[in-house]
């Protein structure tokens, strides 16, 4: 069974805002020089729209088998991205003696406050004579980052989902 | 050639790191920053913003400011990032020793090392009690790279 938790990480800011806006080429919405309906804007404070991909993060989980736990995640894992799906992330991963394979091949950005909470999940599972390894797919973006903070050396990481599913089992 | 200077503040609020990031996002399109580019700056300003609320304690507003230059082919891009948080001069700062095991490690220490990883040029100072941090990062649409 795939269970889906969609969380709106923020809220846009424009509802109260009043100004000129721009299409850019990206399709973001920018408001500049705003003047908002309560205060007369005398700073140069620009207002922006949040893009969706910006606001959503999901979380999903498929139970393989009765040992093995896909966790599926997307968005930007950001703070705000981070806080979103922790207590589901660790509510997830924290069953006992689990092998679980996090999925991050949909995330699009990956801060330290993220990578802070894949290593206190995959300590936490260790602890409890589990595995947490990583899915990465061909998010080398993603790749980089915890290759260059030296992740890599704490949690094996995947590009190919079999060989994850493999390592988690091990 | 340079283009004007734009910035973006917030209050100093890690929920609205995500507004400064899409105002990058839209900046750097606008402006000829190569996505791999941007990638880098919105990187560092992630760490760097959130530092200095969670860690510099910074109240009031934090501000940014992108300046891009190119010429024959060749670019800088430069973040400013000013917070009013304590002293702290992240270009300087001691890094952890990185954990060998799952074990060993604690949390803390990485967003340093993904400024000084993704930031060719790394400038700071501090005036009047606001910290200013200078991003930089270069590109080259030349053969001989950078």
């Amino acid at each position: 069974m795939i269970n889906h938790l969609k969380v709106h990480a923020d809220q846009l800011r424009v509802s109260t805002i009043i100004g000129r806006f721009s299409l850019t080429r990206h399709g973001a919405w920018s408001i500049i020089k705003g003047q908002s309906a309560s205060e007369p804007c005398s700073s140069t404070r620009a207002f922006l729209t949040t893009r969706e991909e910006y606001l959503v993060m999901t979380i999903e989980h498929e139970d393989v088998t009765e040992t093995l736990r896909r966790i599926r995640l997307s968005g930007r894992l950001d703070i705000a991205g981070t806080d979103a799906i922790s207590h589901k992330l660790t509510a997830l991963a924290s069953v006992a003696a689990r092998r679980i394979v996090v999925d991050l091949s949909q995330i699009s950005f990956l801060a330290s406050f993220g990578i802070r909470e894949l290593i206190s999940n995959a300590k936490a599972q260790q602890n409890r004579g589990g595995r947490l390894v990583i899915f990465l797919g061909d998010n080398e973006a993603v790749r980089k980052t915890l290759e260059t903070t030296g992740v890599d050396v704490l949690i094996p990481l995947f590009s190919d989902a079999a060989a994850a599913d493999a390592a988690a089992l091990a | 050639m340079t283009e004007a200077l734009h910035f973006s503040e917030i209050d100093s609020v890690v929920s609205e790191i995500r507004h400064l990031s899409s105002w990058l996002e839209v900046q750097a399109g606008l402006r000829g920053v190569p996505p791999e580019v941007h990638a880098k700056l919105d990187l560092c300003m992630n760490e760097a913003v959130a530092n200095a609320i969670t860690h510099g304690e910074s109240t009031g507003p934090i501000r940014i400011e992108l300046n891009v230059s190119q010429r024959d082919g060749r670019g800088d891009a430069v973040l400013s990032i000013y917070d009013h948080g304590k002293e702290f001069d992240l270009v300087n700062a001691p890094l952890r020793e990185r954990p060998t095991t799952l074990a060993d490690a604690v949390p803390g220490g990485l967003g340093l090392i993904m400024i000084r990883s993704n930031a060719d040029v790394l400038q700071w100072s501090r005036d009047g009690g606001v910290n200013k941090l200078d991003l930089t990062v270069k590109w080259s649409n030349t053969s001989d790279g950078k």
